[in-house]
């Protein structure tokens, strides 16, 4: 197909997502509803870009089985280590279960018995109409959703300080496009660094990215999250095909009793001993009431890593729910007007310092996106209709396409291959610690002086991989700043040089900005007071998980940090 | 290894392996309609695009080879 770079493709709405998964699945319901005209640009297609099509826990609060919003709320405290934003867990609380209903009553949650590999139903005939990956596109269809799909959207514009909608261009046509909105939602989700192991290849921060440069505050960045891959085939952790694709959404209850805290201790072996043999997979929390129907089931899909398990696929990746776009208000806004942000796109801080309980990623990403659409129709119904300017457009198409102009540059492929051997061993973002955090800072700090500006691309894919591998650089930076200023350990964050928390000083977040000099800035954001838990309880009584080293350290200083 | 074309004279052209992968690996040649493993580099061997291809033209692997890739171009 010709290319069109001097067309330009213009899609006017009140409410412009970007990002096509659970959390701009529901800001675009709910703008609908609300009487908005919804565009969506997803980077993919719909319903199978991203992580969206891998999604197989929701996490529910359901008062009639017995759960208690005040034990919740203190499970999640003490397993996120008191970084819990409790607006938006009481929006969990009020919201998961409505999001749940619609799911089910939409066939996207099935109920019907696991599909079985021996049976002589293949997997696409047991799935026949009820494809989840095809029935979100289908229920957005239906209801008048524009969806503008395989587009890299490559910049948010502008117009007297507030973001009036997006450009980017179509990956196989290579026509740039031009978005005007009155209000746009980022459901980019969250990313890591092109590891192998996990399907998230193509999560790579995107929209943590573009809100930083219209000025908004990213938070989350220094607390870590990671999968990790087997030895036998690293590419495909779990040889999945058939079973992965049929596999459901399970319901999952809360963070009351044990949950799925990735901890540290595996990682520090590998570094101290022998690299230890790690349990596959976590068990569901109990329930105390025999007919709590969740969690059941929830491994019943027979998925075996292949080999060993090695930890440290997919690394650098946030604490779902926790890392992305601060939050200046309870309703998804982002602080810059227009802009708003909704599941791992957003740092609502649900999940604190560490994840506590499987499926609150899903159930997050569709709370969350129902209320961002919410506020997002609200803002655009009292709104006149604006646009950028056409020099404004016009310089962000220039830039956009410049990286297809040069004569020669560096290759897209190999900057992020060099970004993920500085990112990913174990030694930089899992056991971290000051010379080492700085050392990686000096090498991206290099890679964003030479080579962002300085890519090639021979094609639109490749200009998609040149924005990609700006945005990763741009995260990484993000992400050890954050963990320098941070010294003090706390949920995944693991400073050999701080071994332990630090109440004083750190029941604080960390945010950064873009400085009046372009310079990168990361600032506390201290926790309010009544979101810290008990501060009375003893050190070992408040944080029952221990670092490595924890206690020495905690005695040498002579208790100064308790 | 990877994603691999298993046999061409039965794709129909439909493109629903470039709809479905993530990473943007496929393309439809222009004159035969035909699709191509445009960017095996991409292919995080996820396994979606055979599971939605109607005529069993793809086939995935679990384990992928990457060739050497240079610093600039």
């Amino acid at each position: 197909m010709p290319k069109k770079q001097d067309a330009v493709y213009a899609f006017e709405s009140d409410v412009l997502i970007i990002g096509g998964g659970m959390a701009g699945f529901f800001a675009a319901l709910r703008a609908v509803e609300k009487g908005q005209r919804v565009v969506m640009a997803d980077k993919g297609t719909v319903g199978r870009s991203g992580f969206t099509p891998w999604a197989n826990t929701f996490c529910v609060f359901d008062a009639s089985l017995g759960d208690k919003p005040e034990e919740w709320v203190q499970g999640t405290q003490s397993k996120g280590e008191y970084l819990v934003n409790l607006d938006y867990f009481g929006m969990f609380i009020e919201d998961s279960l409505p999001r749940y209903r619609q799911l089910l009553e939409w066939n996207i949650i099935d109920t019907r018995p696991e599909w079985d590999k021996d049976s002589p139903l293949s997997a696409r005939d047991y799935l026949k109409g009820r494809d989840r990956r095809m029935l979100l596109p289908a229920i957005l269809k239906k209801v008048g959703v524009t969806m503008v799909q395989r587009v890299m959207i490559t910049q948010l514009l502008e117009n007297d300080g507030q973001v009036v909608g997006a450009v980017g261009f179509h990956m196989e046509q290579g026509e740039p496009l031009r978005f005007s909105a009155k209000a746009t939602i980022l459901c980019t989700g969250a990313g890591g660094y092109k590891a192998p192991g996990y399907p998230i290849h193509c999560s790579t921060f995107d929209g943590d990215a573009m809100a930083y440069q219209v000025g908004a505050r990213i938070a989350g960045k220094d607390f870590m999250d990671f999968h990790f891959t087997g030895d036998k085939h690293p590419w495909n952790v779990f040889e999945m095909e058939e079973e992965l694709f049929v596999n459901r959404i399970y319901p999952t209850n809360g963070p009351t009793v044990a949950g799925s805290g990735v901890g540290i201790y595996p990682i520090f072996k590998v570094h101290e001993e022998a690299p230890p043999l790690v349990e596959f997979m976590l068990e569901d929390p109990p329930s105390s009431n025999e007919d709590d129907p969740r969690g059941k089931g929830k491994y019943a899909t027979p998925l075996k890593p292949s080999g060993n398990i090695v930890m440290g696929a997919a690394t650098g990746l946030g604490v779902h729910k926790s890392e992305g776009i601060w939050p200046a208000d309870a309703a998804c806004f982002s602080g810059v007007p227009g802009l708003y942000a909704a599941g791992d796109a957003l740092a609502s801080m649900i999940c604190g310092a560490s994840y506590p309980a499987t499926g609150m990623g899903l159930a997050g990403s569709a709370v969350q996106g129902y209320r961002a659409g919410d506020a997002a129709a609200a803002f655009a119904s009292q709104c006149a209709a604006t646009t950028a300017r056409t020099e404004v457009i016009e310089a962000a198409n220039e830039q956009m396409f410049s990286p297809l102009k040069a004569s020669r540059g560096f290759n897209p492929r190999w900057v992020s291959q060099v970004l993920l051997n500085t990112m990913a061993p174990y030694y930089v973002l899992l056991l971290m610690d000051k010379d080492r955090l700085q050392g990686a800072l000096t090498q991206i700090e290099f890679m964003q002086e030479h080579f962002a500006l300085r890519m090639k691309a021979n094609d639109n894919h490749e200009l998609r991989l040149v924005f990609e591998a700006r945005n990763m650089l741009l995260n990484a930076e993000m992400k050890l700043r954050a963990n320098l200023l941070r010294t003090e350990s706390r949920g995944n964050h693991y400073r050999q040089d701080y071994p332990a928390r630090n109440d004083k000083d750190w029941l604080a977040w960390v945010l950064l900005s873009k400085g009046a000099d372009g310079k990168m800035l990361a600032q506390k954001e201290p926790v309010p007071e009544t979101w810290r838990g008990d501060e009375t309880l003893g050190y070992e009584a408040r944080y029952p998980r221990r670092f490595p080293g924890e206690l020495e350290y905690l005695a040498r200083s002579g208790n100064e940090e308790r | 290894m990877a994603v691999t074309i298993k046999d061409i004279e039965s794709c129909i052209g439909c493109g629903a392996c470039v709809k479905t992968c993530p990473c943007d690996v496929f393309r439809l040649v222009a004159d035969t309609k035909k699709t191509t493993i445009a960017y095996p580099e991409e292919c995080q061997v996820c396994g979606m695009c055979s599971i939605y291809c109607p005529e069993g033209v793809l086939i995935v692997t679990p384990d992928k080879v990457v060739k050497p890739i240079t610093a600039y171009m």
